[in-house]
């Protein structure tokens, strides 16, 4: 009898301490790994904003892993970024994306930002049923042809309204405007967008022009818009290296426009590069406040310096990125599965994701004929004396 | 419409006078050593890093920043020559495939240690002057300068100083030159060194007009090579002439044409000289 109380006493406490110690019978199982592709240019001209993609996708993965890993249909997956660089080329993204779907077997891809790659790769991937969570801005990147694609940014379809509409509020004596895009795929998009949005707010484009992307000579075309005498002059998303020399040549060779950016800068890097007597009055959106108390934004800038250095430059593709892989992870684990169509039916289910650059949507439909593109808040943004002022705010 | 004339002759000028700097070092290195040096815009771009590091970092002044780094590049400049070109000297080929290795090599080092973010080189002497209704920076007036004096500079070195002649005795027949006493290797290392200091110099001068960044060597280099085919390869009056006329051609071209045709205007020119002069403007035949 004894001996019997002490056997059971013993299985009780063995039982108990299995469950405390989070010990199994079984052998603990290995999480699954899980290859994300992230294509991106991390050489050229476009290294500036596709680091960004790498950084967020890293981030956003090392924390899931950190915790163990993410539940996917009953399973434990960590993840695995594998990078690919498609110098921002077209042949640089469909060389990337051909191994990254036939050697590395990944039925994932992040990225590009590149217009040029991405339209260069989008067979391919929608032929093989590969996940695309792309940021490159031509239009014919979303189409209802290509199912297996999204677009996790805004483009400028939908920040060229919110600027027009601004500048038409602030400075209502404008009534010309020239756009000045890279003369590549993204550039004539971007071009567009802004011609359309100025014409509906009354604002009429004299002209657009389309430098090759890395000019950094502005000289010869602002010489001849100047005697045209235009109100604004639109940046089509140069890069803020080349919209700060732009600013800074416009004030030079003394054109009255108002210089307005295309895409989100660092305004102390702008500052910098251009100066702070020269970038006085320069609008541009944003969507990504470095300098917000919320605690997902803080959090994230302290995982990013603490991995990439306190002096690392943050864009806002970083930001966007990051929000982008975690928009991924929470459609994995909806869709219970790995299967990319599965997830792709799952994301777009995804209703009001709370990311770092706040509530996230997808929509789209009236303007692509799918609703895969990511929809967000944004501010207008003025430079006034060498620092970032919000003007106001286009939800 | 004069005014927008003048302005763009002027901006022509001054962007060809950069070009000038950068086709220089490109083929004093040619008409010495024989090789297409395809690094001389990642050497352009150390030029312009070392100035910025200088200046940013020790608050050094831009003129003084712009000599040092001279210095420095010329130095690497004369490293990269006795390690990696000088024993492959006998193998045109090879040398056209390591040069072209350590543009790629630079280009991404660069990358990795400086990231891809473009830099203001800080100058002390911001601002525009206008003079007849013509606007000008004073950073653009300030390379084309430099510019100006360098060429002037290597002219009188290459015509008036022993150095110069000898460099010149290599040019012309190096065999000859090597009987003659000149020592050949000394004088690979002196047109090496001359040619980098002057990209670095151009990279320099460039920095604050258009900013410092990994990428800066690719579109310059691409315009060295347009202006020493034009001028003729080998030939210093031809690189001053070409590059001239390459800035103006592109300032024409943006200005009345469009942006587009900026770059396409410097490669029809070229190829219009090259059908009727094969070998460039000054161009000989050995």
């Amino acid at each position: 009898m004894e001996s019997k109380k002490r056997l059971i006493l013993v299985i009780t406490f063995l039982f108990v301490l299995q469950f405390a110690l989070g010990l199994g019978l079984q052998p603990r199982a290995e999480a699954k790994e899980l290859k994300i592709a992230v294509i991106t240019a991390l050489s050229g001209a476009g290294a500036e904003w596709g680091r960004g993609v790498l950084h967020g996708a890293e981030l956003a993965a090392e924390e899931v892993n950190a915790k163990g890993g993410l539940n996917i249909g009953g399973e434990k997956y960590s993840f695995k970024i594998v990078a690919y660089d498609d110098k921002y080329t077209g042949a640089g993204g469909a060389a990337a994306a051909h191994k990254a779907i036939y050697e590395d077997k990944v039925n994932i891809i992040i990225g590009s930002i590149s217009s040029a790659s991405v339209l260069a790769f989008q067979d391919l991937t929608e032929k093989n049923k590969v996940l695309v969570l792309a940021n490159s801005w031509a239009r014919d990147v979303l189409k209802p042809e290509k199912p297996y694609s999204f677009r996790m940014f805004m483009s400028s379809t939908q920040l060229a309204p919110g600027i027009a509409q601004w500048v038409r509020k602030l400075y209502p004596d404008i009534k010309t405007a020239v756009t000045v895009a890279p003369n590549d795929a993204s550039g004539w998009s971007v071009a567009e967008d802004y011609v359309k949005s100025y014409e509906d707010a009354g604002i009429k484009v004299i002209s657009k022009e389309f430098p090759e992307r890395g000019t950094k000579d502005y000289y010869p075309m602002l010489n001849r818009i100047k005697a045209k005498n235009p109100g604004l002059i639109q940046d089509g998303a140069l890069g803020v290296g080349a919209v700060a020399i732009l600013t800074k040549q416009i004030r030079e060779l003394d054109l009255k426009a108002l210089p307005v950016g295309g895409a989100t800068i660092d305004p102390d890097l702008f500052v910098k590069l251009c100066g702070k007597k020269e970038a006085e009055g320069f609008i541009y959106p944003s969507i990504f406040d470095v300098n917000s108390k919320k605690p997902i934004v803080v959090n994230f800038l302290k995982s990013f310096k603490k991995k990439y250095g306190e002096k690392a430059t943050i864009t806002y593709v970083d930001p966007s990125f990051y929000d982008a892989t975690n928009l991924l992870f929470a459609a994995l684990e909806k869709a219970k599965s790995t299967d990319s169509t599965k997830v792709r039916d799952a994301l777009e289910t995804i209703r009001q994701f709370e990311g770092v650059n706040g509530k996230l949507e997808f929509g789209g439909k009236e303007t692509y004929g799918i609703d895969h593109q990511l929809y967000q808040s944004y501010y207008i943004a003025q430079i006034k004396d060498g620092r970032e002022t919000t003007l106001g705010w286009v939800r | 419409m004069e005014l927008i004339f003048l302005q763009t002759c002027i901006n022509g000028l001054m962007l060809g006078s950069i070009y000038v700097l950068i086709a220089l070092g490109l083929t004093l290195i040619f008409s010495i050593m024989g090789i297409i040096n395809f690094a001389h815009g990642e050497i352009f771009m150390l030029g312009g890093f070392a100035t910025y590091f200088i200046g940013e970092y020790y608050g050094v002044n831009f003129f003084l920043s712009l000599i040092i780094s001279m210095m420095i590049v010329a130095t690497f400049g004369v490293l990269i020559e006795r390690i990696i070109f000088r024993p492959l000297r006998e193998d045109p080929l090879n040398l056209l495939v390591i040069s072209l290795g350590l543009a790629i090599v630079l280009q991404n080092l660069a990358l990795i240690f400086w990231g891809p973010e473009d830099r203001s080189i800080p100058v002390d002497f911001q601002g525009v002057i206008k003079i007849f209704g013509m606007m000008f920076s004073n950073e653009r007036l300030a390379a084309f300068i430099i510019s100006v004096t360098l060429v002037i500079g290597l002219y009188l070195f290459i015509g008036r100083t022993k150095a110069g002649k000898a460099l010149q005795a290599v040019a012309q027949d190096y065999e000859a030159a090597a009987l003659q006493g000149i020592n050949i290797n000394q004088m690979n290392a002196l047109a090496f060194g001359i040619g980098c200091a002057l990209a670095s110099a151009a990279g320099s001068a460039m920095g604050p007009v258009f900013l410092v960044s990994p990428f800066m060597g690719i579109m310059p280099v691409m315009k060295a090579f347009i202006v020493i085919m034009l001028g003729g390869l080998g030939s210093v009056i031809g690189s001053v002439v070409g590059g001239l006329i390459l800035g103006i051609a592109e300032s024409f071209g943006a200005t009345y044409l469009g942006s587009e045709f900026q770059n396409m205007v410097g490669f029809i020119i070229l190829m219009v000289i090259l059908i009727v002069k094969p070998l460039g403007l000054f161009g000989y035949r050995e």
